[in-house]
């Protein structure tokens, strides 16, 4: 009987195909900011900043806020977000769209960032609350390979470096770590001790041997 | 104090020889038989009652008999001496309401279990013992006067005694009990054993010091009249009517108030004035002792005043009985006499007598208003409260027998209203097929005819369903009765049927396509007229109505809980896809197309809160539609929009 097949089918529609950041045949699109970011037309998605009931739109949602976010953390080189400030502290600019009056609620904050901290995308700093966290829009590891290659390269394998040298030194400047919070240096460095690749060594300014 | 338990036990005549305990009940009275036990014999406070040791005990709701199961010793009937306690007879008979207290005794080793009855002049604030099988008004209504006569003055006199030692006011067995069986022993000091002879001299009837456990009454027994059902072989000690300077006892608060007055002082409640007692003709003053009475008795003397010796009337003074059960079941006897002295069926009897007895005294003896007053006095008290408490469950009771019998005139009336709608509707039917027939007729009055007939219908259809409600006695099987009911409130919904095409209530011009359960339900059980069929029935008709109807109706669920009928424009599915085509912007539009929930109630035709739930279903299932809670804050609730988030790829950011 026909009657009886309809309700339990979920058939969720067909997503159509886009590159450019469009959905087709729609009229949002893209928006550039003053600071060269491009935000994807879902930005200007007013339901896009309400978290959906229906479970299938709402995991695609927390995918799509994530890959938003760190690469909008990337473009503006933001460490850090903030859950328990109501607009979200560094990341407020992307977290609101002011254009259409539409913003994250800070419940909605929380739930995106519980799922990005369960990813691994994001790392509470100070460790164990809720609140601030690290965005690792490059994982530790990541950071510490590029920063034992930038070394090698500049023939200062064997040398004890400070952690200031290293983020803000003279031949920082060109280098993506540049400014590199302290906390998230330590953290990469963490990450080559144990491959064995540096020694930290403590003294009245910290610094770091590389092998 | 003590008093002999032969102020309370009292022989009992039996017709027959082989009579059966049936045929000794008071019938009249509302008395009946509970239960009995054989093997059972008397003691009088410790000492045995040699005559009465082979009887078996019947428990009555009025009276405690107690039969001898052996033919009687020839003592028992022959004693007529007044001056001696007469022997009491075999059989015998103990009134509930003399009862004061019970007790049971288990028994141990080689005694029996026993059951002892403290015997005592019931407190009765009316001192009216009538128990209403008096019939006689004149005599029911005035009361007659005991005096205590010489035997129980005696017998007081060395009822008690109180011992030289240690002080304590012992019981003396009775003269009964002392010529039978206590004659020989001395007597002991209960408390402190000393022998009675070891006290110097007898205490008199009123020691001078108050005695243990044992109170003078300050009231009198003002009225009594004796048992008509149970004469006493004693007058009643107790029962002494004072000369002047005695206090009438408010019947309401117990106020002791003087004799002159007509009211009590305190609460003013009616009194009994004494004058009913003490003024009554003389044939009524000395006839307190039934002369019908079989049982020997004493005649009395002219009423004296007798101001001294209150020899009793108090209730204080208890007599005890014992019941020893040689052959056991005294356990369900003691069970049965708790429940049937908590009933206190004497009790009832007596309200209802009295009130009777009031009635007729009124009018048979006039100018003493007794008789009157009795009438009054059911007015107040708990008596009166019991009295308007049950007069009004009668009167209630009545209504509602009334009012059921209306409502079955109704329904019958219903049915005929039915009837008649059907009777018409078939006229109808065959009158517009006549017509149409018919070839000719002018054009304006044949359009006129049909207007008149459909409006005729459509009134008859708001009466009643075309055909005769299907009920479940009409069909064999129940899946029969159930496709009936779905068949037929299909067509209430759809409105097709027997060939007519109707708007039905979902579907046609004013059709919801939408409806809840229960208007569902309501307006076909209206339909149906008297047959009403129950909500289950009605549940389990539902799955089959899709293969009733055309178009279907299903039943859907939404997330709430709330059932609904829906008609295939409304299925979810087919929802959810008009919605996100709706939602779809056209090339022209220049931003997302959105609708608040009221715009699709207004656009679907539903109401606000079931477009809600509608919405939320098809959002939960189908994810077609996206929600902006935001827009709450711009004034009209949720927003929807076509699903772009789920559109958008990964790539694209």
């Amino acid at each position: 009987m026909e009657s009886a097949s309809s309700k339990s089918v979920t058939n969720q529609p067909t997503p159509d195909k886009a590159s450019n950041g469009t959905v087709s045949n729609s009229p949002l699109r893209p928006y550039t900011s003053s600071s060269g970011f491009t935000y994807p037309a879902i930005w200007s998605f007013p339901p896009f900043f309400t978290l959906q009931p229906n479970p299938q739109t709402f995991a695609h949602q927390l995918t799509l806020w994530t890959r938003l976010i760190l690469s909008w953390a990337k473009y503006h080189r933001v460490f850090r977000i903030d859950a328990g400030a109501a607009d979200g502290g560094d990341c407020r600019e992307v977290l609101e769209n002011k254009s259409i009056g539409r913003r994250l609620l800070p419940t909605s904050i929380r739930q995106l960032v519980s799922s990005m901290e369960k990813e691994g995308l994001l790392s509470p700093d100070p460790p164990r609350q809720p609140n601030t966290f690290l965005i690792y829009w490059r994982k530790p590891e990541e950071w510490g390979s590029m920063i034992y290659d930038w070394v090698i390269e500049n023939g200062m394998g064997g040398s004890i470096m400070t952690f200031y040298e290293i983020t803000d030194g003279d031949m920082a400047h060109t280098t993506e770590f540049h400014q590199l919070p302290p906390v998230l240096l330590r953290r990469s460095l963490e990450t080559l001790v144990k491959r064995g690749k540096a020694q930290i060594v403590k003294g009245e300014a910290e610094g770091v041997k590389f092998f | 104090m003590s008093v002999s338990f032969r102020s309370f036990v009292h022989p009992l005549e039996i017709p027959r020889q082989d009579a059966t305990v049936q045929e000794l009940l008071d019938v009249e009275a509302g008395e009946q038989w509970i239960y009995g036990q054989h093997g059972v014999g008397l003691y009088e406070g410790n000492s045995k009652l040699p005559n009465h040791q082979i009887l078996s005990v019947q428990l009555t709701t009025h009276r405690i008999l107690l039969l001898a199961t052996s033919p009687p010793p020839p003592t028992a009937s022959t004693s007529s001496n007044p001056s001696d306690p007469p022997a009491l007879s075999s059989n015998l008979q103990v009134s509930l309401s003399d009862i004061r207290q019970t007790e049971y005794y288990m028994g141990f080793i080689r005694s029996s279990a026993k059951i002892t009855l403290f015997l005592g002049e019931n407190p009765d604030i009316w001192g009216d013992r009538d128990r209403g099988t008096n019939g006689n008004g004149a005599n029911s209504g005035t009361s007659t006067n005991t005096h205590s006569n010489g035997t129980a003055a005696a017998s007081k006199e060395d009822s008690t005694w109180t011992c030289n030692v240690c002080g304590y006011s012992n019981p003396t067995p009775t003269s009964l009990a002392r010529s039978n069986t206590l004659a020989h022993q001395t007597p002991r000091c209960g408390l402190c054993g000393v022998v009675k002879d070891l006290v110097k001299a007898p205490s008199s009837s009123r020691p001078s010091t108050p005695t243990i456990g044992v109170t003078p009454s300050p009231t009198p027994k003002v009225i009594t009249t004796p048992r008509s059902d149970s004469p006493r072989t004693t007058n009643h000690p107790e029962n002494n009517v004072g000369g002047e300077g005695f206090e009438i006892p408010c019947p309401r608060c117990t106020f002791l108030n003087r004799p002159e007055l007509k009211r009590c002082e305190v609460c003013s409640g009616i009194l009994v004035p004494r004058g009913a007692t003490t003024l009554v003709p003389d044939n009524k003053i000395d006839g307190i002792i039934r002369t019908d009475s079989p049982v020997p008795t004493l005649p009395l003397p002219a009423p004296i005043p007798q101001t001294t010796a209150k020899t009793g009337g108090h209730q204080n003074e208890m007599a005890t009985l014992r019941i020893s059960f040689r052959k056991g079941g005294e356990k369900e006897v003691y069970k049965r006499l708790r429940t049937v002295l908590s009933a206190k069926a004497w009790e009832r009897v007596r309200t209802r007598g009295r009130g009777g007895g009031g009635q007729g005294g009124s009018a048979g003896d006039a100018g003493l208003g007794g008789g009157g007053e009795a009438a009054v006095r059911s007015g107040f008290g708990i008596d009166g409260i019991l009295q308007n408490i049950s007069l009004e469950n009668k009167a209630q009771q009545g209504n509602v027998e009334d009012a059921f019998k209306d409502l079955e005139a109704l329904m019958v009336r219903a049915g005929e209203m039915v009837k008649l709608v059907q009777t018409l509707n078939t006229k109808l039917t065959q009158q517009q097929a006549n017509s149409s027939t018919g070839a000719n007729g002018t054009g304006n009055g044949q359009a006129e005819d049909e207007a008149t007939q459909t409006f005729l219908r459509s009134s008859l259809v708001q009466l009643g369903l075309p055909a005769p409600a299907i009920t479940s006695d009409m069909v064999a099987d129940e899946r029969k009765y159930l496709e009936g009911l779905a068949k037929e409130l299909g067509g209430l919904l759809t409105g097709k049927t027997g060939g007519r095409e109707d708007d039905g209530l979902m579907v046609g011009k004013n059709g919801k396509g939408l409806v809840g359960m229960d208007e569902a339900w309501g307006i076909w059980n209206r339909a149906r007229g008297v047959s009403l069929v129950s909500p289950s029935d009605f549940q389990k008709a539902i799955p089959l109505l899709a293969t009733h109807t055309r178009p279907k109706v299903e039943l859907m669920t939404f997330p709430s809980g709330l059932s609904v009928l829906h008609t295939p424009f409304y299925h979810p599915k087919i929802f959810s896809n008009r919605l996100a085509s709706q939602l779809t912007p056209t090339d022209s539009d220049e931003v997302e197309k959105a609708m608040s929930t009221v715009e699709i109630a207004l656009t679907e035709g539903l109401s606000v809160g079931l477009a809600k739930e509608l919405v939320h279903l098809v959002e939960s299932q189908f994810g077609q539609v996206v929600r902006d809670e935001q827009a709450q804050e711009q004034g009209g609730g949720e927003r929807w929009y076509r699903n772009l988030i789920n559109d958008t790829q990964m790539c694209d950011i």
